[in-house]
């Protein structure tokens, strides 16, 4: 049990000292909070599923945690602290965990939130292969010792587990609900213990949550409803924030921030976060399959340009490590002495490696040409206004590649189409090359090893869309998910990044600061260091509202 | 033709905006050549700099010179715009014409089939086609192009019906003539103008149309420079850098404005009936709204009102 509590402490600390650039006062202390009011939300794209077991779209555990809580949370000081759970202990074999949980809570549908309703949510994960089970590699079963008792028994133990549980998507959700509904009615209906219960759901244009009065936290929340807007276009969503139509919004673009800050009314704020830019390489298409040709493509992306010309210098720093970001536990900077960002751009390298591996422009059309003579041009799929600058990024890297003569159509994809079409498996795969961001909401790096490179994870599973397989690379992840030796797993983390460098399985691009802004009334809100903002002691002065003229 | 040129020179805005088309034709089939600097180079470290001597319209996020994407915008819209032209015209008038002269079921079909086509706004049918046909060059001529070929195969059958009854008709028939032989000496040289009129009429539908589906993400895709998608890139940094918005704007306006004017005096030229026929439905208009027509000042408002 202490050994889960340092990792996590430890943890924490380094994406407390990454989180230095949150300005701005998160409350106004001295107030007595307010009660009542509507705050409208607008995020970026539609979600192709609320079901928190297909779906892991950051912006959709933004929707569904205002009905639907997990055991545990890590919050705004990277702590990890219980929610739904009270304590928790530790066999001597570490092979059970069980938690006590919270008495007297119920779900919307007015179904007791107890032991078996937590142990039939993890039991069902493990059936019905959730999209986040890769995370809880190791899970054998849970079951209810007492009425609010839950145990996980493991068939090895495993370190994360408890920071795992507080990763959104495995929040619990009512099993009597999901028995009646299906996934397929989940998908639209979220029904769980939270301080919100879904009302409404239009596809395409909002999601309404309304106060739920038999909360368990007494006098919480402090709002009516919260409405949760879909606005792809982040020139509308900061207009419409302006002007006072919504409340509060994410993905702000970089160039309106000074215009913004410099708003009175207005509460804009940019934290450093887990979320990197990658380019998926479907690894089952020719030539990506082809390490050297991975790292040449990686070397020909001018890594810190982007940051310059998408995100204004400011909003995105360049990668200096393959997939983990600052903050999380074994990081570690992996560029190499003197070079700004790993696999430093040098498109003269890039050729270079790709004359070496065969290809080359062979007809002198400008497009390289492999042995075989075809051409290496590809689709490059993106969403547009789904993390901030993408679609800037997408065009920068069909720039950026047909400089060492590799071909790219852009395809711009609707945010709800294309969450679906890379969500397929190895078999359905259609794409190419697609622009996708990824972030780390538990801090652990046990997420990215065990669901986003192991061969274990690959899709529909967890979150391995190129369908890359190294078994040195699952070898590590393996070492570093069941060992409790602390310094034991940095070394193994360290190698795991050593070796993505080695094998390229995506292309690497910046890490984004999240840019959020919201009106200056609102206040008591906290953004978790997950990127995740649950508005239960959110309130609005009403008082300062009506001054700044908002009637709605 | 001296006739037409002698008439059509007197119409002095007729003739400025011709000239003015004819310019941004010449700037389009000379693009490659006259562009200051390289439209696809980026370079990151030059962006979104404000008109300079240099950059006459600034650059964009990347760093590419605006003005040589405009430029070579134009060559873009001009080239999907004839394109959809043609494909509307040479593929609108024969139907019309066989059709009008055979008439039948088969101009039934046709005919109930365009009336289909005619109850969608344009640019709602161009986005189904866009979006069968992919967003591309291709596609969006063929959108383009589909969208208003009712038009031209109304207006072929439309005076196909009418010359069908000629005498001169009658008597080629009488002589044994076939049908292709009649369509092509005797009718087509009746169709001609209307359909110049019309395509002329046309081209500045087609150029909005098309910036409109590129600025909706649905047109030419990147890096391919596009008057509409310009805009819409330049709108997402308004505020940072609102000089973005001024070349493909200015382009767009100037095209647009020059080939509706044209059409318009080469309608007035080129075919006094029908101007009389308008003008009398206008006057009738505006007559019962309470103006006095008579006046060239209410004729020339009656006309604007018909561009609005």
């Amino acid at each position: 049990m202490t050994t889960h509590k340092k990792r996590v402490a430890r943890g924490v600390a380094y994406m407390a000292a990454a989180a230095t650039i949150n300005a701005a006062p998160l409350f106004a202390q001295d107030m007595e909070p307010q009660y009542g009011g509507e705050l409208i939300y607008a995020q970026s794209g539609e979600k192709f599923s609320l079901f928190p077991g297909r779906n892991t779209d950051n912006g959709a555990q933004d929707i569904w945690l205002n009905a639907c809580e997990n055991l545990f949370e890590i919050n705004e000081d990277s702590e990890l602290v219980p929610v739904l759970a009270e304590s928790w202990e530790v066999s001597d074999d570490e092979k059970t965990v069980t938690i006590k949980l919270r008495e007297g809570v119920a779900f919307h549908d007015g179904t007791p939130f107890n032991g078996e309703a937590v142990a039939f949510v993890f039991n069902e994960a493990k059936e019905k292969e959730f999209i986040y089970m890769s995370l809880l590699e190791g899970f054998d079963y849970a079951d209810a010792p007492s009425e609010n008792e839950v145990a996980f028994h493991l068939a090895a133990p495993f370190a994360a587990l408890l920071p795992n549980l507080a990763y959104k998507p495995l929040c619990i959700f009512s099993p009597t609900a999901y028995q009646e509904m299906g996934e397929e009615g989940m998908a639209t209906k979220i029904v769980g213990t939270g301080p919100f219960t879904h009302e409404e759901y239009v596809k395409g244009e909002y999601n309404l949550f309304v106060k739920n009065e038999n909360y368990w936290q007494d006098e919480l929340p402090y709002l009516d409803s919260i409405r949760m807007l879909v606005v792809p276009d982040p020139a509308t969503r900061t207009a419409m924030l302006e002007s006072g139509e919504i409340d509060r919004t994410v993905q702000i673009s970089d160039f309106d921030l000074p215009r913004l800050e410099a708003n009175p009314e207005l509460t804009v704020r940019t934290m450093a976060s887990t979320r990197q830019f990658y380019v998926v390489l479907n690894h089952m298409k020719a030539p990506f399959d082809n390490q050297d040709v991975r790292l040449a493509l990686n070397y020909a992306i001018d890594k810190a340009g982007i940051v310059q010309s998408v995100f204004a210098g400011t909003g995105a720093t360049v990668p200096m490590a393959p997939t983990l970001s600052p903050g999380v536990y074994g990081y570690t900077d992996m560029r190499k002495d003197g070079e700004d960002s790993i696999f430093q751009y040098d498109a003269d390298k890039a050729r270079s490696m790709l004359t070496d591996a065969g290809f080359e422009d062979r007809n002198g059309d400008g497009t390289i040409e492999g042995e075989d003579g075809t051409e290496l041009s590809f689709k490059l799929w993106t969403r547009r206004g789904g993390t901030k600058g993408d679609y800037q990024v997408a065009q920068l890297l069909q720039a950026f590649l047909g400089e060492i003569g590799i071909g790219i159509d852009l395809e711009v994809m609707e945010g709800a189409a294309f969450s679906a079409a890379v969500s397929q498996p190895p078999e359905d795969a259609k794409y190419e090359m697609a622009l996708l961001s990824w972030g780390i909401p538990t801090a652990d790096p046990d997420e990215p090893m065990m669901y986003f490179t192991h061969t274990k994870a690959w899709k529909p599973k967890g979150a391995n869309r190129m369908f890359f397989s190294s078994s040195e690379i699952d070898r590590l992840a393996d070492l570093a998910h069941t060992t409790t030796d602390q310094e034991k797993r940095k070394e193994y983390v360290v190698a795991w990044m050593a070796q993505l460098l080695e094998e390229a399985p995506v292309i690497y691009l910046p890490t984004i600061h999240l840019t959020l802004g919201s009106r200056s009334y609102v206040h008591g809100d906290r953004i978790l260091a997950t990127d995740n903002y649950p508005a239960v002691s959110a309130w609005i002065d009403q008082e300062e509202k009506a001054r700044q003229g908002i009637k709605r | 033709m001296r006739n037409f040129l002698r008439q059509f020179s007197r119409d002095r805005v007729g003739v400025v905006f011709g000239l003015i088309l004819i310019a941004i034709y010449i700037v389009a089939i000379t693009a490659q050549w006259i562009v200051p600097s390289d439209p696809y180079k980026t370079q990151l470290s030059q962006g979104m700099r404000p008109p300079s001597w240099e950059h006459w319209f600034g650059t964009d996020q990347f760093g590419r010179d605006m003005l040589s994407r405009v430029i070579l915008a134009t060559q873009v819209t001009a080239k999907i715009t004839t394109s959809a032209l043609l494909f509307a015209v040479l593929l609108g008038v024969p139907i019309g014409m066989i059709v009008g002269y055979h008439g039948g079921w088969l101009d039934e079909i046709i005919m109930r089939i365009t009336d289909i086509m005619l109850i969608f706004p344009i640019i709602m049918l161009a986005i189904v086609i866009v979006v069968i046909a992919g967003p591309s060059e291709r596609g969006v001529v063929i959108a383009l192009g589909m969208s208003q070929l009712p038009q031209f195969i109304r207006i072929a059958r439309g005076v196909t019906l009418s010359v069908k009854q000629e005498l001169y008709v009658e008597a080629a028939i009488a002589a044994g003539a076939g049908w292709p032989f009649i369509l092509r000496r005797h009718i087509w040289p009746n169709i001609s103008t209307p359909v110049i009129v019309q395509a002329t009429l046309t081209l500045p539908v087609f150029v909005l149309n098309a910036s409109a589906l590129s600025y909706l993400g649905l047109g030419v895709q990147p890096p391919t420079p596009e008057w509409g998608q310009m805009l819409n890139e330049a709108k997402e940094l308004l505020i940072a850098a609102p000089y973005l918005i001024i070349g493909p704007s200015v382009a767009l306006f100037l095209f647009v404005i020059s080939a509706n004017l044209l059409g318009d005096s080469l309608q007035e030229t080129l075919n006094p009936k029908t101007k009389g026929q308008r003008m009398k439905r206008e006057f009738q208009k505006f007559s019962r709204r309470g103006l006095k027509p008579g006046k060239m000042r209410v004729e020339r408002a009656a006309r604007a009102e018909i561009q609005r």
